[in-house]
Formats: structure tokens, sequence, C-alpha cells
């Protein structure tokens, strides 16, 4: 027992011990809450982030976006708004595409700055060049944020306000979820790493396993084996 | 069995049967293990931070694939300030059709993932005419760099199956994994010229393979990493020369990887003068006869030479005249220049202004931002990927830590720092030239109107042996058992923020 409480371990055994320790400190300090963080599980983002603004005048008017990917993963439907110091909406949302039509609406609610999340009935299959619009209903002009000409637009998408072209696009994403932990999307995520590459979502689980197991245990065993290696050795220096 | 059958099973037996006597197999089991393994977790890490790494999301990367896809295809390097278009048809299509473009530096844009896209765009490059893909003749920013880089993707880029353009992307970041394997080998030879303990040189070794910074950048397409490698190549063949000799096989062994780096970013002429302080050291160290220095001086020269008219082809290949190379050399023509200015301007980059000088020029940049914030630690992607800011601050802390304690460790030890000085000459000086070509370089473009510093952290890269040397010297002075504590603690830290990086990358693009 004594002799055990005496154990001091070579240089070696310390330094894989060192890592073995510091790594699942980290694991349980730092990486496990990162994969318990919530996220928005995204289906796809047609346009760029909100940096201007346009107008959406009531009683009806109707601006659509068009170039539009669907699927059996796009649930809901995020716009950037602002309504001022009037009630928003209601809004109608209308989603389309060859073999698809969705439609849903959000309610006349109170005074709104910011992001609204709408579920949509999703696609049954991947579908693209869809279109998506949104139909104020509501007494009062809103304003919807949008995409200024250049780098953020994109090619295949175009906005228009009542028929007429509008230079902004609205800024548009679709959700798969609102919100998700890290840890529920990791299947997700490495489908999508792997996807436009030759590489398959098992191969990046694989990956994965090596990263967050083998290089700790490789590491261990390299210091290990050099630092066993200079205690066999002639001390030199 | 047929005979011809059995013929065919024993050769397939003797393909994939390994042979421990077979000599490529002999020769890897003669790898010692801990760069074995430190070289098998540099691979994972790489493939890993390139499959993190949206395409073209890296650091100009967009612009490097264009050059590499206009060399693969026409031989030609493209234009820096000329040219029809800047992309090919299918890398125009990926960006500005699919949305690559609008994805740089916007944190919640993200890239397509649909398979549905994914047979969209393969249906487009089936439509697109031959040699479309090599249509970028420019203007491309990148086009002022030196071919050699982009020669070496070209390989990857002409070999890739099926010629798809994101299945050449794939293997033009593999290939550039191949040279952090290099690099992280040089390094290791580097580090065993300089110790010799085992654990020093595989502690210097894994602060190689582990830094997160030198892991991303060889997960994309950009020449920072060959350089890098080359300043790992060079410097152990540099101490080699020291340690064994200078002849006129390793003069021109050192002259033509000096030439490589000036033939791969114009960062690799701050080589050029670490060459004959290298040549002189080894020289100084063991007073080679009349006739060997001769002989080294010509094999030396002669190499010099060789390169600088290969340099002259690719320049009058990429516009003529001096347009190889950018900013970072070619300001030579404006006069703003002064020289106490420029030492108050490197004062204030790592100190704090005293009162009598006046300010820095350019954007409040320095030792912080450039070396903790985007080098020891990292900023992934194209900026918009960085860790939490305590990690910055603990990082600076662990910087300075080490510092000092490498200040320590040379002061305690100066005999033996006396005595290995040939050694110390040729790391100290690869290392202060680079930073003083940057500083140069930095001061110049400012000094002269313009409000790029044009110094980013990943233009330390080549540092990344020399601070792996630092690092084992440390743990060389102590104890063994606290040298192993101490090294083991630095590497599974970097290890920690390399996995940490990876994963906030994959959640910015991929979630």
């Amino acid at each position: 027992m004594r002799s055990a409480l005496r154990w001091r371990p070579g240089a070696g055994a310390l330094a894989a011990l060192v890592v073995g320790v510091v790594f699942a400190l980290w694991v349980l300090g730092k990486a496990l809450p990162f994969l318990g963080t919530e996220t928005q599980a995204t289906f796809s983002t047609p346009t760029a982030e909100p940096k201007a603004q346009m107008a959406l005048p009531g009683k009806g008017t109707r601006m659509c976006t068009s170039g539009i990917t669907y699927g059996p993963s796009a649930r809901y439907v995020e716009i950037t708004v602002r309504s001022g110091r009037y009630d928003l909406g209601p809004l109608a949302l209308q989603a389309r595409a060859q073999g698809y039509a969705a439609d849903a609406t959000v309610r006349a609610d109170g005074p709104k700055d910011g992001v609204v999340v709408v579920p949509i009935r999703p696609a049954p299959r991947g579908v693209r060049q869809g279109s998506l619009c949104v139909v104020n209903h509501g007494r009062h002009t809103l304003t919807v944020f949008g995409v200024p000409p250049g780098r953020g637009t994109s090619a295949f998408s175009a906005t228009t306000i009542d028929g007429k072209p509008s230079q902004i696009q609205m800024s548009l994403t679709l959700l798969t979820k609102p919100s998700a932990t890290v840890r529920s999307r990791l299947g997700a995520m490495f489908r999508h790493a792997s996807s436009f590459r030759p590489f398959t979502a098992w191969e990046a689980w694989i990956l994965a396993l090596l990263v967050a197991v083998g290089a700790p245990v490789a590491l261990a065993v390299a210091l290990s084996r050099a630092a066993d290696e200079d205690e066999s050795a002639p001390r030199t220096e | 069995m047929p005979r011809w059958m059995s013929s065919a099973r024993a050769t397939r037996l003797r393909v994939f049967t390994p042979r421990l006597d077979r000599p490529s197999l002999a020769a890897l089991r003669r790898i010692p293990v801990p760069l074995r393994l430190l070289l098998a977790v540099a691979a994972v890490l790489s493939l890993s931070w390139s499959l993190v790494t949206a395409q073209m999301q890296g650091y100009d990367e967009m612009d490097h694939v264009a050059y590499v896809a206009h060399l693969a295809e026409t031989g030609k390097i493209p234009s820096a300030s000329g040219g029809s278009s800047p992309y090919g048809l299918d890398q125009n299509e990926a960006l500005y059709g699919f949305g690559w473009m609008r994805l740089l530096q916007m944190r919640n844009v993200r890239p397509p993932w649909s398979p549905t896209e994914e047979r969209a765009f393969r249906a487009f490059e089936e439509r697109l005419p031959d040699g479309a893909p090599g249509k970028g003749d420019g203007p491309n920013p990148v086009g002022k760099n030196p071919p050699l880089y982009y020669a070496y993707e070209a390989i990857g880029w002409k070999l890739t199956p099926g010629g798809h353009f994101f299945g050449r992307i794939f293997v033009l970041r593999l290939m550039s994994g191949l040279l952090f394997l290099a690099m992280v080998a040089f390094s290791w030879l580097a580090a065993g010229e300089v110790f010799r303990r085992r654990l020093p040189q595989t502690v210097a070794t894994g602060l190689v393979a582990l830094l997160p910074m030198n892991g991303f950048m060889s997960g994309i397409v950009n020449p920072d990493i060959l350089l890098a490698a080359i300043y790992a190549g060079f410097l152990w063949a540099a101490l080699r020369t020291a340690r064994l000799g200078l002849t006129w096989q390793r003069a021109v062994v050192l002259s033509l990887i000096t030439v490589a780096a000036v033939l791969t970013q114009g960062r690799g002429l701050a080589l050029v003068p670490v060459l004959p302080v290298a040549l002189a050291v080894a020289w100084l160290k063991h007073r080679p006869g009349l006739r060997d220095t001769l002989r080294s001086a010509a094999g030396s020269a002669a190499t010099l030479l060789a390169g600088f008219v290969v340099y002259r082809l690719a320049a009058s290949a990429a516009g003529g005249g001096a347009s190889l190379y950018g900013g970072e050399v070619n300001l030579g023509n404006s006069s703003a220049f002064n020289i106490r200015q420029l030492l108050s301007s490197i004062w204030q980059f790592y100190l704090p202004k005293l009162a009598d000088m006046s300010p820095r020029l350019g954007p409040p940049v320095g030792y912080r931002q450039i070396f903790v914030e985007q080098y020891f630690a990292g900023i992934f992607s194209s900026f918009e990927v960085y860790f939490p800011y305590w990690v910055y601050d603990l990082v600076q802390v662990c910087a300075g830590i080490g510092l000092v304690a490498l200040y320590t460790a040379g002061i305690l030890r100066w005999r033996t720092v006396a005595a290995r000085w040939a050694p110390a000459v040729i790391v100290a000086t690869t290392a202060l030239m680079l930073l003083l070509f940057l500083h140069v370089a930095s001061y110049r473009a400012l000094a002269n109107g313009g409000d790029n510093p044009l110094v980013v952290g990943r233009y330390l890269l080549p540092l990344g042996p020399i601070l792996g040397i630092g690092a084992g010297i440390v743990v060389a002075a102590l104890p063994r058992r606290l040298a192993a504590g101490l090294g083991a603690l630095l590497l599974v830290g970097l290890l920690a923020m390399s996995i940490s990086g990876l994963g906030l990358s994959l959640e910015r693009f991929y979630a």
C-alpha cells in the first residue's frame, strides 16, 4: 500500500498521463458544452445576410424571390423585418416550385424588429428554381431586410415587389429546425461537409473519430516513447 | 485451376502481401515512432481542415485556385492586371451561380450542400465546352506570385480522376497537405541537428504538427504552406551543413532550396541573405581548403544563376519585367524611407509607444494581432472563424512565459550556447531575416501612402520549426520528468486548440 502511494511515474508515463488528464479535462470543460450549444439547423441560405432595407406597403403588396431550392428538410422560412411602431402583419408566405406548393400565415402581432421564423410544409423531394412570396395583408408598410447589389447577392435569385424588379434581394434562410444542439446535428454536418467532395459522411465520421481519439492517443504514445528513449539513453546533455 | 489464374493469384498475393524485408517497408520502420505518430496526426488534422473549411473560403483561395487552373490548362500564368475573366467557367459558376462567393466572410451564409444542387452543378459542368476550366486569364491579384507552388498543384489538377471542379479542389488541398507533412518531417530533422535527446526533438516537431494555423493552411490552396516547408527544409540543410562541413554538393542543395523559396513567394526573398550566412558559418566551423571552398562557391553561384534565369522566364511569362511579386517587393520606386521611422515602427509593433515617438503608420496592428491572434492561436477561413477572446489572452500569456523561459535557459546554459554557436547563428539569422523583411515591407507600403500593412499571421508560417526549436530548448533545459510534463502540456494544449478550431469551422460552414 505504502509502495503504491510512493509510486513515481517515469518521464514517459508522466507525459502520457498529462496528455490524458488535460485532454479529458478539455473534453469535459469545453468540448462537451460546445456540443450542447444550440444552433440553427440551416437547410440553405439562398441569399446572404440582411444589410439593406426594402419597403413592403400593406394591403396585399407582394414581394417575391426566385431561384430557391426546396427539399424534405426545408421546414421553416426565416426573414428579417421591422414593423416600426405598428403591429406586424398579418403576412402570407407562399412557397412554390415545380410540383410543390406550401402556404403559411403570420398572424397579426405586436411591433416586430428582427427575424421572423415561419413553419412551412416541406417539399417531398429536392426541387430547384422555386420561389417564395411574402404578402403583407396588414394596414401599414413593413420594412423587409435584404442584400444590396454586390458580392452577397445570388445570380439565381431575383426579387420583385408587385412584379417590379428590386435592386435589393430579399434576405432569406430556410431552416430544418430553428434551434438544435450541435451534438444532434453532427450527422447532418458531416453529410453537408462531404457534399461536393469525393468523400462520404461515413468517412467523415471515421476521420472525426481519428481526430478526437486517435490524435490524443498518438500524441501520448509519441511523447511517452520519446521520453522513455531519453531515460534509457546515457545522459549527454 | 488454370495456370494463368494461379499466376494472377500469385501476382496479387505479391502485390497485397506486405513483405517486411522490402526496402520501402524497411525504410518506413527506420522512421522513429514519435515522428511516425506525429506525421499521422498531422495528416489527420490536415485532411480534417480541408473538409471543415468550405471550398475556396481560405485566404485568397479562389484566386489561387484560378491561378492553378489557368496554369494547368494553358501552361501560362494569369495576368495580375489584365485579362478577360478572372475565373474559368466552372469556377465562375460555382462562385456566382451556386453561391460560394457570397459565402466569403459572411458568417450566416452556408454553401450549397443538397444532392439536388450537386447534381445541378455536375450537369452544368457536363455542358461546358473543352478548355472552359482554364479560361481565367485574369485579372487575378495573385497572378504576381511566382509559379512554383502553382506548378506543383497543377499536377494534382491534371491528375484528378474525372476532372470535375470540386474534385480538383479536393485534390489540390490534399497536395497542400503533403507539403505540410514535408514541413513536419524537415522540422524533425532540423530539431535532430540541434538536440541530442528525443523528447525536445519530439516537442519541437509536435509544435509544428499541432499549431492550428499550420494545419489550417495545409487544408486550403495557398502557397504559404510550400514556403513554410521550404524554410523547414532549408533550416535542416543549413544545420546539417554546419555540422558536417561545407561541400559543393551541400552548397548546391542550400542554394537550390533558396531558389525554390524565391520561386514560391515574394517573401521567399527573405531567405536569400540567410544563404551566405549559412555557408559562411559552415566554412568558419570547418575551414575547408581553398579548392573545396572555390568549388562550393562555384556550385552555389551556378545554382543561383540558373535560378535567376528561371525567375526571368517566369517573370516574362507573367507579363514581363518586374511584375512578378507583389507589394512586398515592388515598392522600390517610391522614395519615402526613414530608418528612424522604421525602427520606431518596429518598436511600436511589439512594445508601447515611447513619449518621443510619433505614432506608428497604418492600422493599429502589432504583436498581439499578428503573432498571437493570427498565428500562435489562429484565425481561420477568411478571418471570420475565431476563438473566444480569452483563448488569445491565454495564448499571449503562455507565449510571454515561453519567451522568458527561453531567455532564462539561454542565460543559464550560455556555455552550451557558445559551444554550439553555429546552429544558434543559423536559427537566429533565419528568424530575424524573415521578421526584418516583413517589417521593412510593411513599413515601405505604409510610408508610401498605402493603407494595407502587408503583414498577417500566416506570413509567419516559416517560423514554425524555429518556434519548435525554441520550445525544445526550454524543454531540454528542464529536469527530465518536468520536461516531459511541460512538453506534454504544450502539445496537448495545441491539439485541443486545433480540434476547437475544427469544431468552430465545421459549425460555421455546415450547421
